[in-house]
């Protein structure tokens, strides 16, 4: 019988229960206590108690002596307070460095974000201002106000060579001009495709060079895709409206064509031309759209000179 | 309050008590010490929650006891029973006392025990931990713990005693029931 503290051994003697044995042989007694005695006294007049007595007694010894070594052993240096203590420090330490590292990649995370936010944003004011300048241009220029093939002009002579060549794109070179942008001099060269559909890259110098940077800015409708290539600045703008992300294609195209605006192999832009107003290659993924009226037969006769809004006039026109 | 220089010294001194009473959680020696290790981290991590109030190797215990509870949840702890092999045989040349044979025969039929009664019996029988402190530390009742104490044990007795009149010879080894 498995006797239960509450109320077994209650029977046997007023004075000494199951919880009695079993602290006295849990050593939870004094063995020279008064309470002790009274134990001992019940056991001896009770054999089946103190079998049971003396096997749990037996058990603890076993129990005890099975585990002591444990006590023995030397505490390996792992688990002394000083290492433990130095390697918590330790690792405060790398966990105030990365919370530090942390905070460095949230904000260089979070600059990232802003600028995929605005992808076509641009913190550089002198482009800005020259894409600004190129956006409010009127939309009225035409090839045949250009004198063509080439410019004459000084400025535009020095553009030729960072002049893009778009044959890729199925658009070719129809002339260029120098123009006013703003407080800026730029040249103005004119691409149309195998349709007559217009596209005007401006380009133009300044100062300090900046790592080439595609952007785009909208103004009045009208798009116009801009970068810089060192000191060169560049602002591409459409005649008409074309699918979202044409222009910007185009734009591409003139970067990874010319190298960025080097100097192509050939020295002269002439020779160059030729090559540029080959017709798009068959099955060249060309405007869909109407982007342009083609240039009627009978267009307006040509102006002696134009005049922009907003310009003054250009003497190469 | 104990500054963290005189908590960090009665630490030391308890770690042998630790040691030993985490070897009757785990499976390895190896695995016992991690969960030392551990409960040595959290202590320091904690020190200041102990007010004193409690002995301090009851309070190590208690915690002990809760990360090997965790460890058991989260499987990470892989046997929560002293394994046979761990039980020390006897040598064959006979060296091995009756003592010996006691203490093997008593961890054996202690595997076979339901893991809380065993616990319970191990806990109070490695250490000088009061009834209260025992079940404080167990976090059940003492009431509770008296009674898994008192049918553990007698299935302990039980077990000896079957074992008892088969010659040390002719004695088949207990095998431990899952």
């Amino acid at each position: 019988m498995s006797p239960h503290e509450d109320g077994s051994d209650a029977t046997r003697g007023a004075s000494v229960q199951e919880r009695d044995l079993m602290a006295l042989a849990d050593g939870r007694i004094a063995p020279d206590s008064e309470h002790a005695a009274r134990i001992r006294e019940y056991l001896q007049a009770d054999p089946n108690a103190a079998a049971r007595f003396a096997s749990w007694q037996q058990q603890n010894a076993a129990i005890r002596a099975h585990y002591a070594p444990a006590l023995a052993e030397p505490v390996p240096e792992r688990l002394q307070p000083e290492t433990l203590r130095a390697r918590r420090h330790q690792a405060q330490g790398r966990r105030r460095r990365l919370a530090v590292a942390a905070a460095g990649a949230a904000v260089v995370v979070a600059a990232v974000m802003r600028l995929a936010a605005a992808p076509w944003g641009n913190e550089d004011a002198a482009l800005d201002r020259f894409a600004g300048a190129v956006a409010k241009l009127p939309a009225n220029a035409d090839t045949a106000a250009m004198p063509s093939p080439v410019s004459t002009s000084t400025l535009a002579a020095r553009h030729e060579h960072a002049l893009p060549d778009l044959g890729a794109m199925g658009y070719a070179l129809k002339g260029q001009r120098s123009v006013h942008a703003g407080d800026r001099t730029a040249t103005e060269a004119r691409y149309e495709d195998a349709q007559g559909r217009a596209l005007r890259l401006f380009v133009t110098e300044e100062g300090d060079g900046q790592p080439p940077q595609l952007h785009r800015r909208v103004e009045n409708g009208r798009q116009v895709a801009y970068w810089r290539v060192g000191q060169r600045l560049y602002a591409l703008a459409s005649q008409t409206q074309l699918q979202p992300g044409r222009l910007q294609r185009i734009a591409g195209a003139t970067r990874v064509d010319r190298g960025f605006g080097q100097a192509p192999s050939g020295t002269a832009f002439a020779a160059d031309q030729g090559r540029d107003v080959q017709p798009p290659p068959q099955g060249a993924p060309l405007v869909t759209m109407e982007e342009a009226p083609a240039r009627s037969e009978t267009a307006p006769a040509r102006p002696a000179s134009v005049h922009y809004e907003g310009m003054v006039k250009d003497s190469s026109l | 309050m104990a500054s963290r220089e005189e908590f960090d010294w009665m630490l030391a001194a308890e770690i042998p008590h630790l040691r030993r009473y985490a070897r009757t959680l785990a499976a390895h020696p190896a695995e016992a010490d991690d969960l030392v290790q551990d409960c040595l981290e959290r202590a320091m991590r904690k020190w200041r929650l102990w007010r004193g109030t409690a002995r301090l190797r009851s309070w190590l215990f208690r915690m002990l006891h809760r990360l090997y509870l965790n460890r058991r949840r989260d499987g990470r702890h892989h046997d929560a029973t002293v394994p046979l092999e761990v039980v020390a045989e006897p040598t064959a040349s006979g060296n091995a006392g009756p003592a010996q044979l006691e203490v093997r025969d008593t961890i054996r039929a202690l595997q076979t025990l339901p893991v809380a009664q065993r616990e319970a019996i191990v806990l109070l029988a490695i250490d000088d931990l009061s009834y209260e402190e025992a079940a404080w530390v167990l976090e059940i009742p003492v009431g509770t713990l008296r009674s898994r104490l008192s049918r553990g044990r007698e299935q302990l007795r039980a077990l000896g005693e079957s074992a008892a009149p088969v010659s040390e010879a002719e004695a088949p080894n207990l095998r431990r029931v899952k």
